[in-house]
C-alpha cells in the first residue's frame, strides 16, 4: 500500500499535465474550424446515422469535431455545451434530447456569443439559435395518416403506437396524425398506447391488442422499431394481409420488411441529408455567409413500389 | 394454509378481476400470450431468486441480457453457423460475466449492490463497443425460430421457461447446493463454520444468474429478430419486483421458485390486462406500482 499511493499520485499528476497540454494545443492550432457536436443519444440507430453524416462531411471540409453524447439526459447536454464554450469551439451543433430541458443549452450559447445550430429535434427556443436543420415531425405524422386513410378507403379503425410520451417527435407526430384523422370521421383511433420507441415493447403491446376483442384494421407506429415489433405480432397471428402497418424513419430492417410486404410502408427521414446540411451551415455561419433560419428536409413515403431506390443508399 | 399461500391468493384475485373486466383475458390464445411475454422476465427471475436468497442482489442482469443478445446476434447471420453456436456463445458470455461478479463479491468481500451496479454499466458499455452502438440485424430463420417457433404445441420461449423453472426448483429445493444457498442467506458465518464452502456457492449463484440473463437475451433477441445494445434497460427492476412479490426477502434466507413464478405472473397479467383494457400508459405506471405494493402487503399480512 505504501508504494501504491505515491505512484497513484504521480499518475494523477501526469494525467492533469496531459490534459493541460492538450488544452494548450487546441488553443494554438486554429488554422481550421472546430465544431462541437452534442448528440441526443448515440444508442438510437437514427442518431448514429446523423453522426456518420456529420463525420464524413466534416472530414470532407477539413473541420475538426469534438463529439459528446448526452445519452438522453438534458442536464448533461447543458454541461456539454458549457464545456464546448470553454474549449473555445467555433460553432456548436446541438441535437437536443428534450424539447424543454435542452433549451437552456441554446440560451447559454447565445449568451456566450457562440453560434449554435439546432439539429433534427426542436427545442422551445430554437428561434434564438442561428439555424435549425431537421424535418418537420408533424409532416411524418400527416403522411402516415393520409396513407392509412387511403389504404382503408376512408373508413376503419386504427391503432396508434406512440413513442416516448412527451418526446418532441412523439408530440409532433401525434399532432400530425390527429390533424389528418379529424378530417375523416369514419376513421377512428380505437386503441393507442406508448411503446417507448422500443421494438420488444411494441411486440408485447400488439400481441395484447390482438388478444382483445377490439377490431383493428391498421396500425400506425411512430417509428420503425415499433412498427417492426407490431408486424411481428401480426405475422404470428396470421393477419399480415388484412392489417397493414406503417412506421417512420426508414431504417434498414424496415426497408426489408416493406420489400417483403410485412410492413405496408415507412417514411424516410433523411439523416445523412440533415447531418450534412448542419455541418455546411455551421461553416457558412463562420464565413459570415447568409443562412436560412429554418431548413426543413422533407420526409418521403416509402412503399413497395419505390423501396428499392432507398435500399441502394445503404 | 392460507398464511403460506397469501401471494397465490392475491394472484387468483387478480386473475378473477381481470376475467370479469375483460372477456378476452381467459381466452387460451391470450394465456399462451401472457406466458410467452413473461418468459424473458421469468427466466431471469429464477436466477435472481438464488441471488436474493443468499442475501445478494444482481443489478447487472439487464445489461448482461443486452451483451449476450448482441453477441448471439452477431453469430446468427444466415448461412454462417448452426443455431446452437450463437446460443452457446451467449451463454458463455453470461456465465463469464456472472462469474466475475461472483468472484469479486465472494473473494473481495464487496457489497453485491456496488459490484453488480458497476457491472451493469460495464456490460452495457461492452455491448455498445462490440456493436458500435448499432443494432445487429439480418438474423437467420433458424435463430428467429427460438423466439417465434413452437415445439410440441408450446411456444419455444414458454418451453424454455418451464425447463428453467423445473431446473430451478430441483436445484434450490432438492439438492445439497440448494440447502447451502438457504444456509448462506440465513447466516453466512454459521454456514461457513459448519463446513459449507460459501465462496464457491456464492460464485456459482452469480454465474447462474448471469447465464440465465444471457438465455433471456437469446430469447428476446430472437423474438424481436435483432440484437440491440440498448435492450433490457431497467429489466433488473422488473426481475427484482417479481422475486420480491413472490415472497423472497431482500435480506435473504427465505424464498422459493414457486413464489417467484407467481410474482412474474402477477406482473405479466397486469401488463397484459392493462393493455387489453387500453388503460393509458400514464395510468399504467401508477396502477402497476400500487398493485406491486398491495400484493406484497397482502402476503406479509397473511404470513404473520
Amino acid at each position: 500500500m505504501d508504494i501504491i499511493a505515491p505512484v497513484k499520485n504521480f499518475l494523477l499528476l501526469l494525467l492533469c499535465a496531459a490534459f493541460l497540454l492538450a488544452g494548450c494545443g487546441r488553443q494554438k492550432k486554429k488554422d481550421h474550424l472546430v465544431i462541437g457536436v452534442s448528440y441526443q443519444n448515440l444508442q438510437y440507430e437514427f442518431t448514429i446515422y446523423l453522426q456518420d453524416a456529420i463525420r464524413s462531411q466534416a472530414k470532407k471540409m477539413n473541420i475538426e469535431l469534438i463529439e459528446l453524447d448526452s445519452r438522453g439526459k438534458a442536464e448533461d447536454q447543458i454541461s456539454e455545451v458549457e464545456n464546448f464554450i470553454a474549449f473555445g469551439v467555433d460553432v456548436i451543433i446541438l441535437n437536443p434530447c428534450d424539447k424543454e430541458g435542452s433549451a437552456p443549452a441554446v440560451d447559454i450559447a447565445v449568451r456566450e456569443k457562440t453560434p449554435i445550430v439546432v439539429l433534427n429535434t426542436i427545442v422551445t427556443n430554437f428561434q434564438k439559435a442561428q439555424a435549425f436543420v431537421g424535418s418537420e415531425d408533424a409532416e411524418a405524422g400527416r403522411i402516415a395518416a393520409n396513407y392509412m386513410v387511403s389504404l382503408l378507403k376512408g373508413k376503419g379503425s386504427i391503432a396508434v403506437i406512440h413513442g416516448l410520451n412527451g418526446h418532441s417527435a412523439e408530440v409532433q407526430r401525434s399532432a400530425g396524425i390527429n390533424e389528418v384523422l379529424h378530417k375523416y370521421p369514419e376513421v377512428k383511433i380505437v386503441v393507442e398506447q406508448s411503446a417507448n420507441w422500443d421494438r420488444a415493447q411494441a411486440l408485447t403491446l400488439m400481441e395484447n391488442w390482438l388478444s382483445s376483442s377490439k377490431q383493428i384494421d391498421a396500425v400506425i407506429a411512430q417509428n420503425d422499431e415499433m412498427a417492426l415489433g407490431a408486424s411481428k405480432a401480426i405475422e404470428a397471428a396470421g393477419k399480415q394481409q388484412e392489417m397493414p402497418v406503417i412506421g417512420i424513419d426508414a431504417i434498414r430492417d424496415a426497408l426489408k420488411a416493406v420489400e417483403q410486404g410485412k410492413m405496408a410502408a415507412t417514411i424516410f427521414q433523411d439523416a445523412s441529408g440533415q447531418g450534412r446540411l448542419a455541418v455546411e451551415i455551421a461553416q457558412k455561419i463562420i464565413a459570415r455567409e447568409p443562412v436560412a433560419h429554418i431548413n426543413y428536409i422533407p420526409f418521403k413515403l416509402v412503399t413497395r413500389e419505390n423501396v428499392k431506390q432507398y435500399m441502394k443508399n445503404e | 394454509m392460507l398464511s403460506k399461500y397469501g401471494i397465490y391468493f392475491a394472484f387468483c384475485l387478480l386473475v378473477i378481476a381481470m376475467a370479469i373486466i375483460s372477456p378476452a383475458f381467459l381466452h387460451p390464445s391470450n394465456i399462451v400470450n401472457i406466458l410467452r411475454q413473461i418468459a424473458v422476465n421469468g427466466i431471469m427471475a429464477v436466477g435472481m431468486t438464488f441471488v436474493m436468497i443468499i442475501g445478494g442482489i444482481d443489478l447487472s442482469v439487464g445489461s448482461i441480457l443486452a451483451l449476450a443478445a448482441v453477441v448471439a446476434a452477431s453469430f446468427a447471420h444466415p448461412g454462417e453457423h448452426r443455431v446452437i453456436i450463437p446460443v452457446l456463445m451467449a451463454l458463455a458470455v453470461g456465465l463469464g460475466v456472472g462469474f466475475i461478479n461472483g468472484i469479486i463479491i465472494a473473494r473481495k468481500r464487496l457489497a453485491p449492490f456496488i459490484v453488480t451496479l458497476g457491472m451493469m454499466t460495464v456490460a452495457r458499455g461492452m455491448a455498445l463497443v462490440y456493436t458500435n452502438g448499432r443494432p445487429v440485424i439480418n438474423l437467420s430463420d433458424g435463430y428467429n425460430r427460438i423466439g417465434g417457433g413452437y415445439f410440441i404445441g408450446l411456444p419455444i420461449p414458454v418451453l424454455a421457461f418451464l425447463l428453467i423453472i423445473l431446473g430451478g426448483i430441483f436445484f434450490l429445493h432438492f439438492t445439497r447446493f440448494g440447502r447451502y444457498v438457504f444456509a448462506i442467506g440465513g447466516n453466512e458465518l454459521a454456514a461457513k463454520v459448519s463446513g459449507v464452502k460459501t465462496q464457491g456457492v456464492v460464485i456459482r449463484v452469480y454465474a447462474l444468474s448471469g447465464m440465465l440473463a444471457a438465455l433471456a437475451g437469446v430469447v428476446l433477441s430472437s423474438r424481436v429478430m435483432s440484437g440491440s445494445p440498448s435492450m433490457g434497460q431497467g429489466y433488473e427492476l422488473d426481475v427484482i419486483a417479481a422475486v420480491v412479490i413472490g415472497g423472497t426477502t431482500l435480506s435473504g434466507g427465505v424464498g422459493s421458485i414457486g413464489g417467484t413464478i407467481i410474482g412474474a405472473l402477477i406482473i405479466g397479467v397486469m401488463n397484459n390486462g392493462l393493455d387489453l383494457l387500453n388503460v393509458s400508459s400514464y395510468w399504467q405506471e401508477i396502477v402497476k406500482g400500487v398493485i406491486i405494493v398491495l400484493a406484497v402487503m397482502l402476503d406479509r399480512k397473511t404470513n404473520r
